[in-house]
């Protein structure tokens, strides 16, 4: 195994939302610092850094609306107005360019009297409708008003009136709430280039606005209530549904595509309830974006055809069992070498490396590749942004870990001729999702004959399991912990972020199952962290780095010679 | 936007006269970059349509190879660029600080009667459209009203009545200037 | 006081020839052999006249033209632009359309040679969407320009190439801004944009970009004919040259003049308006555009029409733009006129702008309509010094600054107002209670 630690050196491909986003890199500049001061601190940055990112270096806040770190400059909401030496007037931060000693301050009675009139000046044509505004407790306007405002309001006339609760998809616009900081014009212009937002009109006129009134047509439109620094624009799945401060974060890895989107999973701890999923910004694998399909597909873990207990098909009757009327079952079944084990890239790397070691201990010969052959090989993301045709999260992993495993396995169409053979028994592990996401196994399962017996363990109920033997709950991947290894090549960590619920085990609790023959040890999560450190770290990063110490942005792991299956 | 008129006016029906193709191309050819030629593309359609629909503005994005949201936004920011129809002349009245000091606001007064409609409005006859507007640049001659292209100098209530009269009687407002 | 002498004059000299707005008539007045002479010289010599003569950019900012040109980058290996700002929009101004209509050719021929200067081979004169007439005329003189080969590929033999196109606006104060010119006319809303960059460096489709007003650029051919030391002794030491003086208002003869910098302001008013128009008494003066803070009598008095002298009394030259207020004119109506304008015309961009012309225009309309309170001049002042450098553009400098301007220069005005507000309302709360509750009196004697 340890010769595979090579691959870490191999030079790992950037990201290539990347390359696609951002603008053709400048002429590489001579290579030496700018070093500035700001509040009395020195900052060493890279020449032709903004003073902005220069105080986000050095740990200094700014306040902001406008700026975004993965859009272009728009330099209107005047919020970030810095003191510069030698410059008469405060200077705003984010179109400003860090000199060699420069000498900036941020926390000036002048900056702080200049950031009050500016955001008060935000404020007074918006309705501070902040009781009925799910923003509230993440706005930009309270939270700069709790820092810098906390002024009797002056102004008692009329407010300016826009159109309010407009419905453009999947998102609620309020124009009147818009500060009009230009995040998400530049968002669909920029990112999605489709450009439905805009600003029409002008003066305190200016409204924010789809131009054709109709709906968002991109498929990234989620994005945009995380960009609105306001309650402008909402999604409209979490209306009204949660104060935000009820919500807990988990930083984890979205596993409904190869590309590992890094995100964050909100949850209501006192009920153990999923609200909501949200990018979180890895300038190397999504910047600050993830598309519709990762925000809001999160529905099938509680969705009816959820599978809670274990169920076995047997002599025309469906009747629920206990995994441990499985794990007596099967080690029996998978020795007779008849078996053929289809293994989903759903899977994390850990689960798959303790399965694969099991069913190797059991020499189980034919292994299958859950995964769509072509869309693996499909590196890149199909729209150019961060969507990929591989909706498995880790068939990257799944290879390097039969590399280190030493086990041999078949692609999907390789899999597809071996089970029209007609083995005894046909497993499936790993499984998540519906009908949609797994779409790409239908000629697996159409494969199958029928004197074949079939044992599936999947989060959610298939047309396939009505010919089942036995029916598994799985676990998904907001209850798990482990790793990925996206299309880009990237090792990442997955947290669980709700509880096992009902009779839901991962891969782990199977292989050990399956290793024992019994249920008696109780499932826990924590497996995934043991065999991270055991297994998956030293193969990869480092034998130091354990689950908890991994860093949350996940490390390049190189490209893994592919072994093409058993040919 | 419903789909009634969605279906009435069908962008793809939406298209210049050959001699307003024509004039496009060869405005489009005097830039660097079609976008450039926006406003003067606008300026043509309005002629040709009156006013800017969201399917002509639609139809303009094309031409200029724009996202229409760009289109949209210029014409809702350039005030000489029409939502709606308006008539025959169309009024611009001065109302800014030579023209305030000389009359304006009487004049758009005597103007509002005599023609009987408000701001945006037009006549029953189609003729008449008023707009109070800002700085007409003719501070001198003050107050000043834009008919259309041609400015109408040092109007008082008396003038403007018999404009008006010779307006409606076909004149053209460049002859009733000299 | 000396006036400028008809035949010295550099802009208007002639201008009321009929038929000027033909080439014949033009190059019978001997136009476009400045032209010639400048095509004999190198580039930077042109520009060297141009720093020599003083000549400071008329729309508004007074930045030296010269200078302006020297900052051009000619070795990027981009093509640079020579935009000529003709968006004349500012209130009180109309000189530029004086020239446009009247005279189009010496603004070519000032084109041709600032392009030859600054190595630019194409120009745009960006002109106001309301200036129909004027676009008229100056696409006809282009046209003639063309067709006599002072325009197109290879001018005169010079080896200098120039294509000149005629854009028109279509109705956007914003986009007299340079930047925000720049931003219409490569089709995009009026927006002013962030600097830097700077346009000389990166403007026009992201090329170096020189923008300079109508007026500036007419004064060049002039310069190159009789050079810019000669240009120099017009006007004062430190404000040199001529200027268009746009004189409106409450004056008997409104219109444009000519005159050399320095001249006193009273003697603008007096001589060629002619004075106050039915001897009604001066009440105030805004010297150089609706953005500039006025001028009381007394200052009217003192004020010399040069940059650094109507600097003392806190105002600008502007545009130029000579507005004068008589007495029976309420100030606030001036200004409430002034504040819808910078509130009408603001892009929108940029919050303190966006917001503060509104608010700014929404009290003094309060004010003006006997509902003002007495915080308001304290809030108005509070608003517009805020306002005042916290953006992209100027805009919302210049809608401050007259607020700021008139508070200070005339307060009784003002003051009179809001007591007289607050004796409206004590009065009709007064009349409210003689038939009504008592309960209602001590609310009111609170």
């Amino acid at each position: 195994m340890s010769d595979e630690k090579n691959v870490k050196a191999v030079a790992p491909p950037s990201g290539a939302v990347d390359q696609k986003v951002a603008a053709p890199p400048p002429p590489a500049p001579p290579k030496k610092t700018v070093t500035l001061e700001i509040n009395g601190m020195k900052v060493e940055v890279e020449p032709g850094t903004t003073v902005f990112n220069a105080a986000v270096k050095a740990g200094i806040f700014i306040p902001h609306y406008c700026y975004h770190p993965d859009l272009s400059i728009a330099g209107v909401c005047r919020m970030c107005m810095v003191e510069i030496e030698k410059v008469p007037r405060p200077q705003i931060s984010c179109n400003t360019v860090a000199t060699e000693g420069m000498v900036v301050k941020t926390d000036t009675d002048k900056i702080k009297e200049t950031v009050k009139s500016v955001l008060e000046l935000h404020l007074i044509n918006h309705p501070l409708d902040c009781p009925i505004c799910d923003k509230a407790g993440e706005c930009g306007l309270q939270n700069f008003y709790r820092d810098y405002g906390l002024y009797t309001p002056r102004m008692d006339f009329e407010k300016v009136h826009k159109p309010k609760v407009q419905d453009i998809g999947t998102i609620v616009l309020d124009s009147e709430r818009c500060i009009l900081c230009t995040r998400c014009v530049r968002f669909t212009a920029e990112v999605t280039k489709t450009s439905e937002l805009g600003i029409f009109q002008r003066g305190d006129r200016s409204t924010l606005k789809i131009y054709d009134d109709g709906h968002l047509r991109n498929d990234y439109t989620g994005n945009l209530a995380d960009i609105c620094p306001v309650g402008a624009l909402t999604a409209k799945d979490f209306r009204f549904q949660q104060r935000v401060w009820f919500l807990e974060k988990t930083a984890s890895v979205c596993g409904l595509c190869a590309h590992g989107c890094n995100i964050d999973v909100s949850v209501n701890p006192k009920k153990n309830e999923l609200y909501r999923v949200e990018p979180r910004r890895n300038p190397e694998v999504n910047k600050s974006w993830i598309c519709d399909d990762g925000r809001w597909g999160y529905q099938y873990i509680t969705a009816d055809t959820r599978i809670h207990l274990p169920k076995k098909h047997w002599e025309g009757v469906w009747r629920d069992h206990t995994w441990m009327d499985f794990f007596k079952e099967m080690p029996a079944l998978l020795e007779m070498g008849k078996a053929v084990v289809g293994l989903s890239t759903q899977m994390t790397n850990e689960e798959l490396f303790d399965l694969g070691t099991t069913l190797k201990n059991l020499e189980v010969t034919s292994v299958v590749r859950l995964a769509e052959d072509e869309a693996v090989e499909d590196k890149k993301p199909f729209d150019g942004i961060l969507k990929h045709r591989d909706l498995t999260p880790n068939a990257a992993g799944f290879e390097q870990v039969m590399k280190w495993l030493g086990l041999k396995w078949l692609t999907l169409a390789q899999g597809i001729a071996e089970v029209a053979r007609g083995p005894e028994w046909v497993f499936a592990f790993g499984l998540e999702g519906g009908e949609e996401r797994l779409a790409h196994l239908q000629p697996f399962w159409g494969a199958i004959p029928a004197t074949s017996r079939l044992a599936v363990h999947a989060t959610n109920a298939l047309p396939v399991l009505s010919r089942a033997t036995w029916v598994l709950p799985n676990v998904s991947f907001y209850e798990k912990n482990g790793s990925f290894v996206s299309a880009l090549n990237r090792l990442q960590r997955v947290k669980a972020a709700i509880p096992w619920q009902y009779m839901a085990r991962d891969a782990h609790a199977v292989a050990l199952g399956l290793r024992r023959g019994d249920d008696r040890e109780a499932p826990n999560s924590r497996a995934g962290e043991i065999s991270f450190q055991k297994v998956v770290a030293p193969n990869t990063v480092s034998e130091e780095v354990t689950f908890k110490k991994f860093t949350k942005f996940g490390q390049n792991v190189g490209a893994t010679e592919t072994l093409g299956g058993m040919a | 936007m419903s789909d009634e008129t969605k279906k009435s006016e069908d962008v793809t029906k939406i298209a210049f006269t050959p001699e307003r193709q024509k004039a496009f191309e060869a405005t489009v050819a005097k830039y660097e970059r079609k976008a450039s030629a926006l406003l003067p593309t606008l300026y043509l359609a309005q002629e040709q349509f009156g006013f800017l629909s969201p399917q002509v503005m639609v139809h303009v994005g094309k031409l200029l190879d724009m996202p229409p949201r760009e289109v949209f936004e210029a014409a809702s920011f350039y005030t000489m660029f029409r939502k709606k129809d308006m008539g025959q002349y169309l009024l611009q009245v001065c109302q800014n600080v030579s023209c305030c000091m000389m009359g304006s606001d009487d004049l758009f007064q005597v103007i509002k009667e005599e023609l009987g409609i408000g701001p945006d409005e037009v006549t029953a006859d189609k003729k008449f459209s008023l707009q109070p507007v800002q700085c007409l640049g003719s501070c001198d001659t003050a107050p000043v009203v834009q008919i259309n292209d041609d400015y109408v100098e040092r109007l008082d209530a008396e003038k403007f009545r018999a404009l008006i009269k010779k307006l409606a009687a076909g004149e053209k407002v460049a002859e009733v200037n000299s | 006081m000396k006036l400028l002498a008809p035949e010295r004059r550099i802009l208007t000299k002639g201008i009321d020839t009929p038929n000027l707005n033909t080439i014949e008539v033009y190059e019978k007045q001997g136009g476009y052999s400045a032209m010639k002479k400048a095509f004999g010289m190198a580039p930077d010599a042109i520009i060297g006249e141009v720093k020599a003569s003083g000549l400071r950019g008329r729309g508004g900012a007074g930045f030296p033209t010269g200078m302006k040109w020297g900052f051009v980058p000619f070795n990027l290996g981009k093509p640079i632009y020579l935009l000529c700002n003709a968006d004349e929009s500012e209130p009180g101004c109309f000189k530029d359309r004086l020239l446009l209509e009247k005279n189009p050719h010496l603004l070519i021929e000032g084109i041709i040679i600032a392009s030859f200067a600054v190595r630019s081979h194409k120009s745009y004169i960006y002109v106001r969407g309301e200036y129909t007439l004027a676009a008229k005329i100056v696409q006809k003189a282009i046209d003639e320009a063309y067709a006599k080969g002072y325009l197109g590929k290879n001018i005169l033999g010079s080896k200098h190439d120039l294509d000149l196109v005629l854009h028109r606006g279509a109705g956007a104060y914003i986009c007299g801004e340079e930047t925000g010119l720049i931003s219409s006319l490569e089709g995009k809303k009026g927006y002013p944009r962030l600097k830097p960059p700077f346009p000389a460096v990166s403007g026009f489709l992201n090329c170096p970009t020189v923008v300079n007003n109508v007026e500036t650029l007419c004064t060049v051919p002039w310069i190159i004919q009789n050079g810019g030391a000669t240009y120099a002794t017009y006007g004062t030491e430190k404000s040199k040259g001529t200027r268009l003086f746009c004189l409106s208002g409450w004056v008997n003869k409104p219109g444009v003049y000519e005159e050399e910098l320095g001249l006193p302001l009273k003697v603008m008013i007096d001589h060629y308006g002619g004075g106050m128009k039915d001897g009604s008494k001066l009440k105030a003066v805004i010297p150089g555009g609706s953005s500039t803070p006025p001028l009381t009598p007394e200052e009217v008095d003192k004020c010399l029409l040069d940059y650094d002298h109507i600097a003392t009394f806190g105002s600008f030259l502007g545009a130029g733009g000579i507005i004068v207020i008589p007495e029976h004119i309420p100030l606030i109506k001036i200004l409430e006129r002034i504040s819808e304008f910078y509130w009408d015309e603001s892009c929108g961009q940029c919050t303190p702008c966006r917001e503060g012309t509104g608010w700014l225009f929404k009290t003094i309309r309060s004010i003006e309509h006997h509902h003002g309170h007495k915080e308001d001049i304290d809030d108005l002042k509070r608003t517009a010094t805020s306002m005042m450098g916290a953006t992209i553009c100027a805009l919302s400098d210049a809608a401050a600054m007259p607020v700021l301007g008139f508070l200070k220069k005339f307060p009784q005005d003002f003051q009179a107002l809001l007591d007289e507000a607050e004796r409206k309302r004590k009065v009709s709360a007064g009349r409210k209670l003689d038939g009504q509750e008592t309960t209602e009196m001590t609310e009111v004697t609170r």
